[in-house]
């Protein structure tokens, strides 16, 4: 029988980390966290750029508040980002236990899941719906039936449900095996 | 802590359990360019973490805490892990060769790092920990699970080990 242990405590090693590779990791890792933020910010000036577009150009009461819903909206879901992000943020190196540090992120993943439909999607909800009420009451496009732009209306708003049903679905199915996998580990402690 | 302070803590760390976080990362990776930027994350994980190294645990269950916990993150941050299984399912699903059918220690190695990657955590992590052979109480206070469950958990891992080496 091959002593396995002997095997596995004699395997060569030659890799080697220097002080200096650290110390330039830790000075891009400041720039990775700069950048990111810097990009998370810049995406959502531009959604709101975008919507601020809309609250200025589209016709209709209804379009230009649905518009200035979902500005609300982005400013709510980047508060609520910043907020979740520091909440979990963890402890320096992570020194915790191995099943409390897995255990913990187990149940950062299935709380996320869980709740980003009341963070996430549900406030954008109020602003498309007005944006897609104001459509089909108050704006249709120029030379196109009324009736053809009603079906077309109706087919979209179809279709983002149906997205977003599937992906509340798939959430709720992820947490679920989260769940079973917390469970597992609680009978380890 | 300064930045002297925390450069010589980590320095002596990375003197004596180098060679044991190279061996987990390549128990973790296969991948050769991926391992060598998870252990490059290892260390630094680590070095980082020296800012707040306080003295109420073990210098070494301190390092085997932020490797095991660098790697599993490193793990489920992969795309398309597979899922893996206990040790309690990899024994009933066993269908591998015996170890007549090793040929040479370096067989022997590749076929044990594929076993480790097939488990999921904290299994993987606790076969890794025997194989550094850190003991029982030493292995609960770094994955905190009762003395109970690493005994009943490291007697099966002694026994596959055994079948299949």
């Amino acid at each position: 029988m091959t002593n396995i242990i002997t095997v596995w405590k004699t395997q060569k090693t030659e890799e080697t980390v220097t002080l200096e590779n650290i110390h330039d990791q830790a000075a891009r890792f400041q720039r990775r966290i700069y950048w990111g933020n810097a990009l998370e910010y810049a995406v959502s000036v531009v959604c709101v750029g975008i919507f601020g577009l809309y609250v200025w150009v589209l016709p209709g009461w209804m379009t230009k508040l649905g518009s200035a819903l979902v500005i609300v909206a982005i400013f709510f879901i980047m508060w609520q980002l910043a907020r979740r992000g520091k909440a979990h943020a963890l402890p320096e190196g992570s020194a915790l236990g191995l099943v409390d540090f897995h255990r913990r992120e187990l149940v950062r993943r299935r709380d996320l899941l869980r709740s980003a439909w009341s963070w996430y999607i549900l406030p954008v909800m109020p602003g498309v719906v007005l944006m897609l009420l104001g459509r089909w009451y108050q704006f249709h496009v120029p030379g196109r039936p009324v009736n053809l732009d009603h079906l077309i209306i109706a087919l979209g708003a179809v279709i983002a449900l149906l997205i977003v049903g599937t992906v509340r679905l798939v959430q709720v199915l992820i947490a679920g095996q989260l769940q079973r996998s917390i469970d597992e580990l609680d009978k380890l402690g | 802590m300064d930045t002297a302070g925390q450069d010589d803590r980590y320095g002596r760390a990375a003197a004596e359990f180098g060679p044991a976080l190279e061996r987990l990362a390549r128990a973790v990776e296969a991948d050769p360019s991926e391992r060598r930027d998870l252990l490059q994350n290892i260390h630094f994980a680590l070095w980082r973490s020296m800012a707040a190294f306080d003295g109420r645990c073990s210098l070494r269950t301190w390092v085997y805490r932020v490797a095991h916990n660098t790697a599993a993150s490193h793990v489920a941050a992969r795309r398309r892990a597979p899922k893996g299984m206990s040790i309690e399912e990899l024994e009933l699903a066993d269908d591998q060769p015996g170890p007549e059918e090793i040929a040479g220690d370096n067989q022997a190695l590749e076929r044990l790092m594929a076993l480790i990657r097939g488990l999921k955590a904290p299994d993987s992590q606790l076969m890794l920990l025997y194989l550094e052979e850190l003991s029982a109480g030493e292995i609960g206070e770094i994955t905190n699970m009762s003395a109970g469950a690493v005994a009943t958990k490291i007697h099966r891992i002694k026994t596959f080990l055994a079948r299949r080496f």
